[in-house]
């Protein structure tokens, strides 16, 4: 058993090493080369001080943000059906597991077939209204952030309801028992105690929201999402150390809130001391 | 053995045997051959069926996709021969990315169409026109745009889709290519830039895709692209039709080169030899694309091109020359709502 865990740890660190650490290594080198061969900073103050790429990163933020929120808000009412196990929990759960295997261009081409021109929407509006007023709906910023909870609810909802599923279903109970009716033990017990879950969700769906560029490339005309133009400047004007840096910035940026989400998670168990931490195993 | 290693060892050698039955045509890694512009599909089907060298379609599509890949792989080239707009292909003779490699025909093709160095030569060329839907345009009770200006007009607000100059070669020429057409000289490309600003203004897209399915697709009504890409899909059956504007048009001229280290020289130099055969060139004019050796096709095909009042011819060179910098001032004037005047003094093409 020992050899057989020695074994896989090795094999995880040479394909972690191979998939991330190395091209990783490989981006940030290119960040720094710039146009000569000398170690350099300049093209990150060019990024950095880019009327052009801060405007797109902030867009990009504060969509993700939203989206994020919103999403992780919107899971909660999946998240307790499927972590309660009623009725309709593993269909749920398998519709939320199959989002996995899309790709983000996928979620774009969807989304395009659902709300674009001409979509199934527009084609179902048509036919019961006569009106086409949803036409191109998918290039709207609306239809942007449908895209992004398309894939970031499922996503949540599968953490989420890991937690809610390890709730003592003692305190429940005694809250009712207390007199608390729906709403009141959803707001005053529940939410406290997965509040650690909570975060740990919006901050997944954001880094998921940050880093997908696939949608983007096809319907984003009124959110400059900032993966997406370094894309542009790799392949359209190939410069190859702009587009590295403004990976390195995007990563950088990205872990940099996951770190602090994961801290203010960390503070939310150490005061809450009811029970195991809902994010490991018991 | 258990039942699930049982399982799971005679799937693997299941898979492996499907796997390899499955590659017994070789491939040939080329770059930018899309399966739905000028026909590549029928292209490479023929050319696989004639000698069982399967050639890659759908790899790193776009001119500018492909040489950016080129570029990233210069140490280590992956792919032998490449498929681009030419101007695009001096781009990449200029950055080092490509080597001579005389093509048998080489004679055949009009001097302004080849590199006297054999770095690049053409294939085809393609004249860049609008194309329409006609069952989208009857819908919304339109009649189909006659010029390139009626594109501006708020009745079609929405409902065109040209494809991104930073991504599409054809799309890097119409940029160049709807200056000249609309009365801008080398110097000042204000006539042209103010179009394309004016384009999106009016709702319209510039898309990071191929646009001729979209077309066939009602998705876009009306779309700015080369004319065989649109005339094969009429040929097919779909509600599509291309209509040459009233100022004029200007052509995309497409070409390959070899790529330099190239790891599968011979047999991708027998593959930019076949494209420029009889039989090459034959199914390209049956694409609707303008053959480069034009005696190699037959009188009737030649004859169902569309005709063209008023042609405008470009400078290759010069558009080689100035195509990066226009696609930057295209970024910042167009797609990310600058000025144009002032993205175009930057890059001094604003005038005298």
């Amino acid at each position: 058993m020992r050899t057989y865990i020695l074994i896989m740890s090795l094999l995880i660190g040479v394909f972690a090493v191979m998939s991330l650490l190395y091209p990783l290594f490989i981006v940030a080198i290119q960040s720094v080369k710039g146009d000569g061969d000398v170690l350099t900073f300049a093209v990150y103050q060019k990024v950095l001080s880019g009327k052009y790429y801060m405007r797109a990163l902030r867009e990009t933020l504060i969509f993700c943000v939203a989206t994020s929120a919103l999403a992780t808000l919107w899971a909660l009412p999946l998240a307790w059906r499927m972590g309660r196990n009623l009725k309709g929990a593993a269909l749920l759960r398998s519709v939320s597991q199959i989002n996995f295997a899309f790709a983000g261009i996928l979620y774009g081409m969807l989304i395009i077939a659902l709300m674009g021109n001409a979509g199934a929407l527009v084609i179902a509006e048509r036919a019961v209204f006569g009106t086409e007023m949803t036409s191109g709906l998918a290039y709207t910023t609306f239809g942007l952030a449908i895209t992004y909870l398309s894939f970031q609810i499922p996503r949540s909802a599968l953490i989420l309801s890991e937690a809610i599923a390890k709730l003592d279903g003692n305190l429940i109970s005694a809250a009712r028992t207390l007199g608390g009716r729906g709403p009141d033990t959803a707001l005053l017990v529940v939410l406290p105690l997965i509040r650690p879950a909570i975060l740990e969700a919006a901050s997944f769906s954001f880094i998921l929201a940050m880093g997908s560029f696939g949608p983007a490339l096809l319907i984003a005309r009124t959110v400059t999402i900032f993966p997406a133009v370094a894309y542009r400047e790799f392949t359209g004007f190939l410069n190859f150390s702009v587009a590295a840096a403004m990976a390195m910035v995007l990563a950088t940026l990205v872990l940099g809130v996951n770190f602090a989400m994961r801290r203010l998670a960390d503070k939310h168990i150490a005061a809450l001391r009811i029970g195991p931490d809902p994010r490991r195993p018991s | 053995m258990t039942k699930s290693s049982t399982l799971a060892s005679v799937s693997f050698a299941l898979s492996l045997a499907l796997g390899s039955t499955a590659a017994t045509a070789q491939d040939l890694t080329v770059y930018d051959l899309p399966s739905k512009y000028m026909n590549w599909e029928g292209l490479v089907a023929a050319y696989t069926a004639k000698t069982g060298v399967k050639p890659t379609l759908d790899l790193k599509n776009g001119s500018s996709t492909a040489l950016a890949a080129l570029k990233l792989e210069e140490a280590n080239p992956q792919a032998s021969a490449a498929y681009w707009s030419l101007d695009i292909a001096i781009e990449a003779k200029d950055a080092g990315l490509t080597q001579p490699f005389t093509v048998e025909r080489f004679e055949e093709i009009p001097a302004a169409q080849r590199d006297s160095e054999h770095f690049w030569w053409g294939v085809a060329s393609a004249n860049i026109v609008i194309g329409i839907n006609t069952d989208v345009l009857a819908k919304h009770n339109l009649p189909a745009p006659t010029s390139w200006a009626d594109l501006l007009d708020p009745q079609y607000k929405g409902l065109a889709c040209a494809m991104d100059s930073t991504w599409a070669g054809t799309a890097a020429v119409h940029m160049y290519a709807i200056n000249f057409i609309l009365g801008g000289t080398k110097d000042d490309f204000r006539p042209g830039f103010d179009y394309l600003k004016a384009f999106k203004d009016n709702g319209q897209s510039y898309r990071t895709e191929i646009v001729a399915p979209r077309l066939v697709q009602g998705e876009c009504a009306i779309t700015i692209d080369a004319e065989g890409n649109i005339l094969i899909e009429k040929d097919k059956g779909a509600p599509v039709d291309v209509v040459i504007p009233s100022e004029g048009v200007a052509a995309v001229q497409l070409g390959m080169s070899m790529v330099k280290g190239a790891p599968q020289a011979d047999l991708s130099g027998d593959f930019l030899n076949w494209v420029l055969s009889d039989e090459a060139q034959t199914i390209i004019a049956k694409g609707y694309f303008r053959p480069v050796i034009a005696s190699a096709v037959p009188a009737d095909l030649a004859a169902r091109f569309p005709k063209v009042a008023r042609q405008v011819d470009l400078d290759l060179a010069h558009a080689a020359a100035h195509v990066g910098d226009l696609k930057r001032a295209f970024t910042a004037a167009v797609l990310q709502d600058g000025d144009v005047t002032e993205a175009l003094t930057e890059i001094g093409l604003a005038g005298k």
